[in-house]
Order: structure tokens, then sequence, then C-alpha cells
């Protein structure tokens, strides 16, 4: 069993108890650091995105109260802990597996790893173009970051429709995708219902498909905007599960770029400190199991070496 | 009773010492020629009768050298490099931190720890300069014998500055110098201060001792010139023991322990 | 006159051609006689004691012969145009003598020696000739190798391709232009063979039959980490390398793994650094083993360098194929000719923070400028870290075996220390 199988199980393990759990009447709660997206009606629990978005909208209604003038503080406190509560859950579940979340469980991840596989089995080469502006692109991720956050308080305010409590996930690519696989069609029809809701059909259409286009062309190309991995980078210090390099062992023969999906070049490059757990990592280890080089990378748990780079592992076929 | 021999077969001379409670009570050299195992044989008997011992008093015979492969007879042979840094850590009573060996055919730095162990050696790559060989052959063209080299440079007030030190080219340099009527002390002083300069830089920066003693070992080192103008390149005190040619064979017998 | 010169020369070939077959003869003799040989290894052995013309070779694997000067050009974009590559190593003494007096006096023996088996003509002794040259732009004596050859006199003129190999391997703009000149050599390959166009499958196949072939090559290099493994062997096995098919080796390496089951003797363990050694001069190795040194690692381009290491791929396309070979074979490449090379020393230093062997031997052939200049930065950094260095530096003769076994037997020494 090498590691990526055992990725390859986990992710569609992932991919089936998120996508199909609900009929089992799992719940798993509402702060899933992973695109368990809530819009599949047999989902077994819910991406943190959106539970973010909806408590962030919920704690600014009381301003949307005091406007109209009801009691601005009532459930105040109620919403601040749920607040809390989703987001301690959340941490804890960040902490304990870091980014793996999204190499090992992301169901929208292994979606995307099967348009790639598509694209191998075609023999099409991957798009050198996308994979040079990466350092730029990956910088959306930020942006939308803030737009997460922004939009819900705006629209929890009463500044902006009730529509834009959910800004982000009305244009995510997941909620017009993993909802396909339960059977439903719902979300990739236009809804003509109000002005903003058409706007927003529109624009998660469009946005769909060009990301439908970029994920055929580069690995994984989602992950570049996706805010849930930005949102991670802020427990960067506290992750349990971790790449570390021993700089000293490498030969850098480049096999870790290579077949890096995200491109990134932080475990290639680096030559002087451990941690190469770089801002863009999805935590899949690909890299640690193509080193070439003994024991130069290294996958820890906590203080645990869990598995080591090898050159004889590195040379299986 | 208790009696061991160190022969040391080296490329020019044969040496050989009789020690008992690892004291040199008798040695001699000879200088090599073929049938080297013939000859250490015969000066073996030789220390033998003179000291009226018989065979069975010898426990034990070291041989170290380039021709120890050669002695059928030798107990164990050595290194002469691990051999002289036995040696010389016994006799300098572990004071001595860098050797410099001028053999007949090499030159050799050897640093030791406290204990006398090796720490480090470098030897010069297939090449004569600067080894006793280059010395004969300069004591053949000067006319002069080697053993006045010492006294001949002291009367020399400056040293000539000598082009070469390969073995080769001094020979020509030095002839087209006495054809030119430079004095030979003047010329004997410059071959003392271009093999210091040689020495110096095998040393290098890193053998350089940073503490203990400096001695000059082998042979050639009993040439006060040539200590002298060592002495003057490195710019430290260097030491020389008073049976030098001998500390290789002494060594030997040390390391049957 | 010419008639004379002609016939004085076709003596002197035949005189050599003579000594040549003694040294190589002897040198065989010397290991078929070894307490530890096995009906296992004779097949290495053979293949070396074979000859190393391209017709033997040619009829051996099938396949017709490409020279190749050095080991950056990917082997398996070669096996994939149905060629067998052939590096280029000289090592027999007496072969020098037909190439030294046209050459510098100070030059790297092992192309010396190249050149002068060369112009013995025992490349076309039988007739048939490599169908080409490949060359790496590596050190200056194979940038140099074509007007060496001219100078020689070696009238065997294939054609002849240059791959320009970027000196600053981490850059990105060096990787690139790597990557081009793979597939310059893709088109190189493609026309001297006159086969227009490879299936991207084929080529995989050709990568996994060399992924293979290192996998159990490695399997082989762990057994010599403890210690089990004679360099000697080792040296004999991965020299016979390109001499057969890939994949017939591999399969004779697998079954001379089981000969290797027990470390003979406690010797002290060390890593083997420097300028290649090619069969018949295996004089270095034998000192070492007279003089009680055991090699566990070394990091010589005849012997466990001959393979780049683990090629990863992913990327099935054609282009994602050759990216994967270009990369793995400029950017792993571990030879001291690029100028960015502190990875070349960590790799000899890393192993040494690990307890793995307990100093370094260090051999240089005289006027192989590269390992030389490295020796010094490498001595600091070893010493600094108190850990044994030696350098040996010689030459394709046998008259300084005693100097350097009189140094090695005391370095031994100090390894104890």
């Amino acid at each position: 069993m090498t590691l990526a199988k055992l990725r390859y199980i986990t992710q569609h393990i992932g991919f089936l108890v998120f996508t199909y759990g609900g009929f089992l009447q799992i719940n798993l709660g509402q702060s899933i650091p992973c695109l368990s997206c809530p819009f599949v009606y047999s989902c077994t629990g819910f991406c943190y995105l959106m539970m973010l978005q909806r408590a962030l909208g919920v704690l600014f209604l009381p301003l949307n109260r005091a406007f109209s003038g009801a009691d601005p503080w009532s459930n105040i406190a109620d919403n601040f802990l749920s607040l809390l509560f989703g987001l301690g859950i959340f941490s804890v579940l960040v902490i304990v597996l870091g980014k793996s979340w999204c190499g090992w469980l992301c169901p929208f991840g292994l979606v995307q790893d099967w348009i790639t596989r598509l694209r191998r089995k075609l023999g099409i080469r991957e798009s050198e173009i996308l994979v040079r502006q990466k350092e730029k692109l990956s910088v959306i991720k930020y942006i939308l970051l803030g737009y997460l956050f922004i939009m819900p308080v705006l629209a929890g305010s009463g500044v902006l429709p009730v529509d834009f409590i959910l800004a982000f996930c009305n244009i995510c690519p997941a909620k017009a995708l993993m909802p396909l696989f339960a059977g439903d069609v719902q979300y990739i029809a236009m809804d003509f219902s109000t002005r903003v809701a058409l706007g927003f059909s529109l624009a998660l259409l469009i946005v769909t498909a060009a990301m439908l286009i970029g994920m055929f062309f580069k690995d994984r190309f989602f992950c570049l905007f996706c805010p849930m991995l930005a949102l991670m980078n802020f427990y960067k210090r506290l992750y349990l599960l971790k790449l570390a390099k021993e700089p000293m062992a490498c030969h850098g023969c480049g096999n870790c770029r290579r077949t890096c999906s995200l491109d990134n070049e932080t475990v290639y490059r680096e030559r002087v400190k451990s941690n190469v757990y770089d801002a863009d990592c999805m935590g899949c280890f690909k890299c640690v199991e193509g080193c070439a080089a003994d024991k130069s990378l290294l996958v820890k748990l906590g203080p645990f070496k869990v598995f080591s780079s090898s050159r004889r592992y590195a040379a299986r076929i | 009773m208790g009696y061991k021999i160190g022969l040391d077969l080296g490329s020019t001379a044969i040496k050989m010492v009789l020690v008992k409670n690892n004291e040199i009570t008798w040695s001699r050299k000879v200088p090599t020629a073929p049938g080297q195992e013939a000859l250490a044989m015969e000066l073996v008997k030789g220390a033998v009768n003179e000291c009226g011992l018989s065979e069975v008093d010898i426990d034990h015979i070291a041989a170290t050298g380039y021709g120890k492969k050669l002695m059928s007879s030798a107990g164990h042979t050595v290194d002469e490099i691990s051999a002289n840094a036995q040696g010389l850590h016994w006799l300098s009573e572990g004071r001595c931190r860098t050797i410099i060996n001028i053999g007949g055919q090499d030159l050799k730095v050897i640093n030791l720890n406290e204990k006398g162990l090796i720490a480090d050696f470098k030897m010069n790559d297939k090449c004569a300069a600067g080894t006793g060989r280059f010395f004969e052959q300069a004591a053949r063209i000067l006319d002069t014998p080697l053993e006045k080299f010492g006294e001949m440079s002291k009367l020399a007030d400056e040293p000539l500055e000598l082009n070469s030190t390969c073995v080769v080219f001094a020979e020509s340099e030095i002839v087209s110098l006495l054809a030119k009527g430079v004095p030979k002390e003047r010329i004997i002083k410059g071959l003392h201060h271009s093999v210091a300069r040689r020495i110096t830089h095998l040393l290098g920066s890193r053998n350089t001792p940073k503490g203990g003693d400096i001695y000059l070992d082998g042979g050639p080192s009993q040439n006060p010139g040539l200590l002298e103008a060592l002495e003057d390149e490195l710019l430290m005190e260097v030491k020389v023991l008073p049976n030098p040619q001998f500390t290789v064979a002494f060594g030997a017998t040390l390391s049957a322990n | 006159m010419s008639n004379n010169q002609d016939d004085r020369e076709g003596r002197l070939k035949k005189k050599i051609l003579d000594r040549f077959d003694d040294e190589t003869s002897q040198e065989i003799k010397i290991l078929k006689s070894r307490p530890d040989f096995r009906p296992e290894l004779e097949y290495f052995v053979d293949l070396l004691a074979g000859g190393r013309d391209p017709a033997t070779i040619s009829a051996r694997t099938g396949r017709p012969v490409v020279a190749l000067m050095c080991l950056q050009a990917p082997l398996e974009l070669f096996h994939v145009y149905g060629l067998q590559p052939f590096k280029i190593f000289g090592g027999t003494m007496v072969a020098q003598r037909l190439s030294a007096p046209q050459l510098p006096a100070i030059m790297c023996p092992m192309l010396r020696s190249a050149l002068g088996e060369l112009h013995l003509d025992l490349a076309g002794s039988k007739g048939q000739k490599f169908l080409a040259w490949v060359t790496p732009t590596t050190c200056d004596w194979v940038v140099k190798i074509q007007d060496m050859m001219e100078v020689c006199g070696i009238t065997e003129k294939p054609p002849f391709h240059r791959l320009e190999l970027p000196h600053l391997k981490d850059r990105t703009e060096s990787q690139d232009r790597w990557l081009e000149e793979v597939y310059l050599l893709r088109g190189f390959l493609s026309q001297i063979t006159g086969k227009k166009k490879i299936r991207r499958q084929d080529l995989a196949r050709s990568m996994n039959i060399y992924q293979k072939s290192w996998h159990v090559f490695s399997n082989l290099i762990d057994l010599k980490r403890t210690g089990r493994v004679p360099e000697i062997w080792f040296m004999v096995i991965s020299n016979s390398f390109f001499f057969d098919d890939a994949e017939k080796w591999t399969e004779s390496v697998k079954k001379a793994l089981p000969v290797f089951n027990k470390r003979e003797k406690a010797l002290p363990d060390i890593f083997l650094a420097g300028s290649p050694i090619f069969f018949p001069n295996l004089k270095m190795l034998h000192l070492l083993e007279e003089a009680g040194l055991n090699v566990v690692m070394d990091d010589l381009c005849s012997s466990e360098r001959i393979f780049p290491g683990a090629v990863y791929f992913d990327d099935f396309s054609e282009h994602g194929l050759l990216k994967a070979l270009a990369q793995r074979y400029h950017q792993g490449c571990l030879c001291p000719t690029f100028s960015d090379n502190d990875r070349r020393i960590n790799n000899i230093i890393a192993p040494a923070h690990k307890d793995l062997y307990k100093g370094v031997v260090f051999h240089v052939l005289k006027g192989c400028h590269p390992f030389d200049l490295e020796s010094l930065t490498l001595e600091c950094r070893l010493k600094d870290m108190g850990l044994k260095f030696i350098k040996l530096e010689t030459d394709y003769t046998s008259e300084d075996s005693q100097t350097l076994l009189t140094r090695l037997e005391a370095y031994r020494n100090t390894l104890a220390n």
C-alpha cells in the first residue's frame, strides 16, 4: 500500500461520506474544514465557510433590527456563542489534520483530481501558462476571504440584500457541481426569482464554467482560489500534522516540485529551514512520496515521524 | 630476553634499532640496495653479535617503511606514518604536536593529538623536491659533502633566491650559478630556504599547530642550516631529536604493544 | 616514408592491443579468483571481459549503439528510439600510450585512456561503429572531446551531437534551457533513427524499465550501506551496466543480490568520493581493500551515480514525460562541474551526521580539476565537523601503489582515533 493509494481511498471515503452520509442520518456538524457542500441535500456536514458566513450575518442582524426599531439585543449572546462554538470545532479539526483536509478528504478536491486523471489519460499536458501565473492567481483567495467576511456583515446589517449573507456560496463552483452527484440540478439552473438571485446564478455559471476549463488544464486549479485554504493558513503554526524538510539531505532533483498539484516551489527551494509547509500547500504529501533522497522530507504528527522519504520508496514502480 | 628490533626499510637507507624497555640500546643504518631482506637480516645479526646476545633474546621484529612487505621474518609491519607518530610522541615525552619528516623520497607533515594519535597528515605528491634525494643531488653537483651543508650555510649572509625546487631543474640552475661564480655558501643557504618554503606550503594554514612543539625528523633534519631556514620561514621554534633518523624504526617497536 | 610510418603505427597498435588484452584478462583473472567470487557474478565479469566495441554490444543488445560522454542525457530517450546508450569510460592504462603524445601532459587520464582505446580502433575492429556520439558539455575535457579525437587521429566520425548543459541548475531559466536541449536530443535521435514519432506510452514504458533497474540497483546500494557488498563487486556490476540491455542486466543484479548475505569483516566504513573508477583500472579499490577500509557509500559517476535516481512522473503527456526526464537528469545530477553545487557536498556530509561512515577518501585523477577544486571545500567542511578526510591524487599508472597504500594504512589508523 503506497501513500498515494491510501490517499486515493481516503479521498473517496471523504467523498462518499460527505456527499451521501446524509442518507444514513449521519450528522457531522457545521464546521467541516473542507468543501462538503451544504447544498448537497444528502450531505453529512456543512462546509465551515457557509457556517461562518451565516454566523457573521446573524451576528450583525441586531444592527438591522435596530434600524427597524425592534429590540436589537435579543439573542445576541446566543448568536455570539454559536459563532464561537462553530469556530472552536473548526479550529480543533484544522489543528489536528492541518491542510491535509484538502489533500486527503475534500470531496471537491477529489472531483478536481478526477478531471486531472482524465486529462492525463488523454495525454494532454498541464498548461504551463496557468502554472506560471500561479503566484499571482493564488492571491485571489485572500481577496475572496475578505469578500466572504465583509458581505455577510453588510447583508446582516441590512446594507445589502439578504442573498449576500451567503455571498461566497453563491459563486462557489462546488455549489453548482457537488449537488449533481446527488442528482440535484437546481443550482445550475437560472434563478429568476429576484434580480439579485438571477445575478448570482449567472455569476455561478460563469465561474463554474471558467473553473472547469481551468481544472481541466491545471491540477487543482480551484484550490488556488479557495478561501478555505486561506482561512486555514491562519493556523499554520499550530498544525499537528506537518511537512518538514531536512535540507542537508536534499539532492535538488525536483521530483517534489514536479509532482506538486499546486506547483509550490518552497519544498524544492528551501535550503535552511525545516518548515516547508507552504501557504498554498494542501497537505497531500505527494512530494514526500516522490522525494528520492533518504529522509529528506518528513510527515510529522506532533513530534512523531509518520512517514519519511526514501530512495527505495521513490524507486517503486 | 625482552629485546625488540625495529626496522625501517626506507627508500635510501635501512635503519635498525634494538630496543629494551622502550630504550634504544643499539642503532645503525645502511644504504638501501637490492636484497633488502638480506641486508636487514645482516643488521640484525650484527646487533645480536655486538651486544653479546643470541637470537632467542629477540622477542619481536617490527618492520616499517616502503620495504616492509619484503620482510618475511617480521613479527608485524606498520606503516611509517603511524610509526613516526608513535616514535616521536614517546621520545618527545608527549610534547610533540607536529612532525615534519623529510624522507629519502618524500616529505610528510603529521599532526598529533594530546594522546599522540594521528589527527591528520599530508604527504607531497610523487616529487622529490624538498626530500633527502634533493639534498643528495645538490651535494653531488656542488661537490660538497652533505655534512658540511650546515656550517657552510652559516657562513653566507644572504640566501640566494633559487627559482626551482625541482631536482632536475635545480641541477641546471646550480650549475649555471656556479659558472657565474656565486659562492657555494650562498647557494646552499638558498637551497635550505627553498626547501623550508616548500615545507611551509605543505603545512598550510590548516596543519600549522596552534600549540605543542614542532619536530623536524628524518635524516636531513640533522642539518642545522635547514633547521635555521625552516625556523626562519615558519616563524616558529622547531625541535630536533638527537638521532632523528631512527625515530620511525623505534616507533615501529612501540606499535608492537 | 609514409609506408614506414604506417607500418610503425600498425606495429605499435598491435603491440598495445596485445598489452590491452593482457591488462584486461589479468584483472578478470584477479576478479574470478577472489574468494568471494560467485557464479552469480560471472555475468557481470563476462560482460566486461567481452569487450566494449559497438559490434559486440550491438550484437548483444540487438540495438545500434550510441556513444555517450556524460550521464545527463536521458537514457530512456535512447531506449525508446531503439538505441543502446553506451557511456564512454576509459579504464586501461596501456591505451594511453596511443593518445598521450598528442594530448596535454596534465589531462584527465580517464579520457586519455578512452581516446587511446578508440584509437586502437577497438571500436571499429569488428566493422561496426557507433551510430552517433552524444556529448553533454560537462567538464573541459568532455567539452573538447571532438577536438581531441581529431588531434588523436581518430578517423571514425559518426554524427556528433552536443547538449549544452546549463551549469547553474537551480535557475528556472537554466531548467527551461535544458528542457529545450532534451527536445533537441529527441530531434537528433529521431533523425538518426528515421523514426518520426514516438508514442508517449512507449516512452513511459522505457522510463519504467530504467526505474526498475534503479529499483534493483537501489537494493544493492542498501546492501552496500550495511557493508555487505565489497566495492570491487559493486563497481564491476555498475561498470557493466552499459554493456547489455537494461532489463537483462537488471535481472542479473536481482539474481546476484542474495550473494551478498553477510558482512565479511568489521572494517572501518568509509565514503569514497571523487573521480570515476572504471574497469580494468580497479587499482584504488584493491588498495582500499588491502588497507582494510570498507566502502559503504560512494558518489562516483561510474558507480552509484550511473543512474540519476528515481524519476517521479505523473503527467503522462509527452511533454510531461520529457520534462520529468530533463529535470531529473539535470537538477538531480551531482556532477562537480555544476556551479551551484552545495547539494553535492551535502550529499557527502549529510550521511556523516547520521554516523553512516567514519571518513572520506577522495580520489582525484591527475588533471581532473573539478574534483580537485571541490576537495578543498569538502576537506574544510569535514574537518570542521571533526571527520577524517584524505585526498589521494593518482594517475593511470601502478607505480604509485605503494605510496598510496602507506597513506591509506596511516589513514585507517587515524579512523580508530
